[in-house]
């Protein structure tokens, strides 16, 4: 008799692990206040705020290629005044000529197209980094514009403008929401978390005493409800997934589907649920969106009612970023079909791996599932020797490894 | 390589004691039939694979032909390219296998080496959309493949005219090499393609190989006459 729960308990563990500890928490909130006391103090008045996982709470470890890997913490960095203040490179220099002009900042800094990113120091052994992408404020015509045609125009008033870089070295606006689209997940996960709060609180509470005296004492952000865990859980899925695939880095979904559309999806279900019911009712209606790649959207509208989380009008994907309705997530899907192609054979693999083969398969085939899915160094970091068999797999050889082959 | 019925119980025996979801099925004089699960349980490239196949397993008894795997319960994809409508495994060119086994045939080695990883390349390729280690080219072009890895030679209008010598010349190191690279041939593929002029075994392998090769050639060009002609 296979115990499902304690598997699916043991899958929460190696999240659990790969999440971002307190420790490391406090250290990077420390350190993006910091700079960001340093900005104003240099005279560039600015506010330092958190985007992507790090705002979602669903941060997990980059260990699918490198066990040691640090991780990657996003934050906004927006400049007092608006886009109609400076050009885009005018505002790019000024956070760049801050940041290099201390000694503590320019030696752990790298510059690429988009952010600043300043590498910290490891806290034992796993790192973090610290993502800064200068901004302003959207201007209000943009803003008019977006609210005009966004389904949720209260959060349009926190759009910004960031400076990207062409190809040929020229930088231009474009527009992001990363307040926005927090206000909006926030809302969704509010129900998710209340419903698990005090076991989280204890769970944070029982396992980091030296850090805490009280339950009182740990950051509301520490917590997680189920949808951020089935986030966290998909992340670390596809992390290992196209870590496999020759293209894969060319064609990895960005977290921001993820985020995006597990949270749509999860809007309107029992906030009460155990993760493990809320990863298969997000896989199943993933499943059901892969029809997208087959049918026409009347046909899949006729076929499935209303779900519109991803659509396809004229053939074209579209997820719409909830925060700012000029934003197609899935833009690059358009430009690329392996993208779409392998984004749901992924979440075929997710589903049998996660939900079916918890319940059919035996131990020793399930921790083969398990460092398929997590990464053995995970796996065993966090579950040790358990679910293995007597025999160790065998390592097959691939400079000496037969290939199939058909003579006809 | 030909089994007797005696060495083929013989082999049978060590392979039942590591894949213990086997047992004999069927025994005549042309065959021994073996049934059930064999058990997987090996790692590659980041992915690991532990699980059970249902099989039939065949081993051709006084005969040259070598042991084959049909998928007997359809646990291979119907449309993957490496499984005849039979239900049998493909699972590498015979050459390799032929050479593989030169000295003495191994039925546990072959189930490692060639069923285990043609079950792994199968499942990784469900999962991944690729070979973990390639796949060969079907008919003649996966045996010009395997010589061309056996030869270290990319160009394989090169390896088809060192077939050629091998079958139909002794081995002389201070003739000219026949892949054209105007050198003595101890000088150039002489040191990789000596062995097959002078092993029996190995020279009787490439002579059939060379032959299907040479047959095909014959008939594409035979078609290609004809098309032409019908123009």
């Amino acid at each position: 008799m296979k115990n499902i729960y304690e598997r699916q308990k043991d899958i929460l563990s190696i999240i659990q692990g790969l999440d971002i500890s307190p420790t490391l928490y406090h250290n990077a909130v420390e350190k993006y206040q910091a700079l960001g006391k340093y900005l104003n103090d240099s005279g560039l008045k600015a506010e330092i705020y958190p985007q992507g996982s790090f705002a979602f709470g669903t941060v997990v470890r980059p260990s699918a290629k490198d066990s040691s890997a640090s991780y990657d913490l996003d934050f906004i960095c927006q400049v007092m005044g608006s886009r109609n203040d400076y050009t885009p490179k005018e505002l790019r220099d000024k956070v760049e000529i801050v940041l290099k002009s201390n000694k503590t900042y320019a030696d752990r800094l790298k510059i690429d197209d988009t952010c600043f990113t300043i590498e910290y120091a490891d806290v034992g052994e796993i790192g973090f980094s610290i993502d800064v992408v200068p901004a302003a404020d959207e201007s209000d015509e943009v803003k008019q514009r977006l609210i005009l045609k966004s389904l949720v125009p209260v959060l349009i008033d926190t759009a910004i403008s960031i400076p990207k870089c062409n190809n040929m070295c020229k930088f231009r606006w474009i527009t992001n929401n990363p307040k926005g689209l927090r206000k909006w997940f926030d809302e969704i996960n509010a129900p998710f978390l209340s419903s698990s709060k005090e076991a989280e609180q204890m769970r944070i509470f029982a396992e980091n005493r030296a850090l805490y005296e009280s339950i009182e004492e740990i950051p509301n952000e520490l917590e997680r409800s189920a949808l951020q865990r089935v986030i966290q859980i998909l992340k670390c899925h596809r992390n290992n997934y196209y870590a496999r695939l020759k293209d894969g880095d060319e064609i990895k979904p960005i977290s921001a589907i993820i985020n995006v559309t597990v949270t749509k999806i999860a809007e309107h279900f029992n906030p009460n649920c155990t993760v493990f019911e809320l990863l298969n009712y997000v896989l199943s209606e993933l499943t059901i969106y892969g029809e997208h790649q087959y049918i026409t959207e009347k046909d899949f509208n006729q076929k499935y009612g209303f779900r519109t989380v991803f659509s396809r009008p004229d053939g074209k994907w579209f997820i719409e970023n909830p925060a700012n309705p000029e934003d197609n997530l899935a833009d690059q899907w358009n430009n690329d079909e392996r993208i779409p192609n392998r984004f749901f054979q992924w979440i075929e693999i997710a589903r049998k791996d996660l939900i079916s083969s918890l319940e059919q398969k035996d131990n020793t085939q399930f921790r083969a599932i398990l460092e398929n899915g997590f990464g053995s160094v995970s796996v065993s970091e966090f579950l040790g020797k358990k679910y293995c068999g007597e025999a160790t797999p065998r390592q097959i050889t691939s400079q000496t490894a037969a290939r199939p082959y058909s003579a006809q | 390589m030909i089994f007797t019925k005696e060495m083929a119980h013989q082999q049978i025996a060590e392979l039942l004691e590591v894949q213990s979801g086997l047992h004999i099925e069927a025994e005549s004089e042309t065959q021994i039939e073996l049934t059930g699960d064999i058990f997987i349980n090996c790692k590659s490239k980041g992915f690991f694979l532990s699980e059970n196949y249902p099989v039939q397993i065949v081993i051709p008894l006084n005969s040259n032909e070598l042991p084959y795997v049909i998928d007997n319960e359809n646990r291979i994809a119907k449309d993957y390219p490496h499984r005849y409508d039979n239900g049998k495994l493909c699972l590498e060119t015979e050459t390799s296998i032929r050479i593989r086994f030169l000295d003495s045939f191994s039925l546990v080695e072959w189930i490692r080496e060639f069923v285990e990883t043609y079950y792994f390349s199968y499942e990784f390729f469900q999962r991944y959309g690729e070979f973990p280690f390639g796949e060969r080219g079907h008919g003649v072009q996966g045996i010009v493949e395997t010589y061309q890895e056996l030869f270290q030679e990319k160009d394989p209008i090169k390896v088809f005219a060192l077939m050629k010598a091998i079958c139909e010349h002794p081995y002389r190191g201070h003739s000219l090499c026949p892949c054209g690279s105007n050198q003595k041939l101890r000088l150039c593929h002489g040191p990789i393609v000596m062995k097959y002029y002078m092993d029996n075994r190995l020279n009787k392998i490439v002579q059939a190989d060379y032959k299907n090769i040479y047959d095909y050639l014959v008939n594409c060009y035979e078609q290609l006459r004809y098309r032409e002609k019908a123009k």
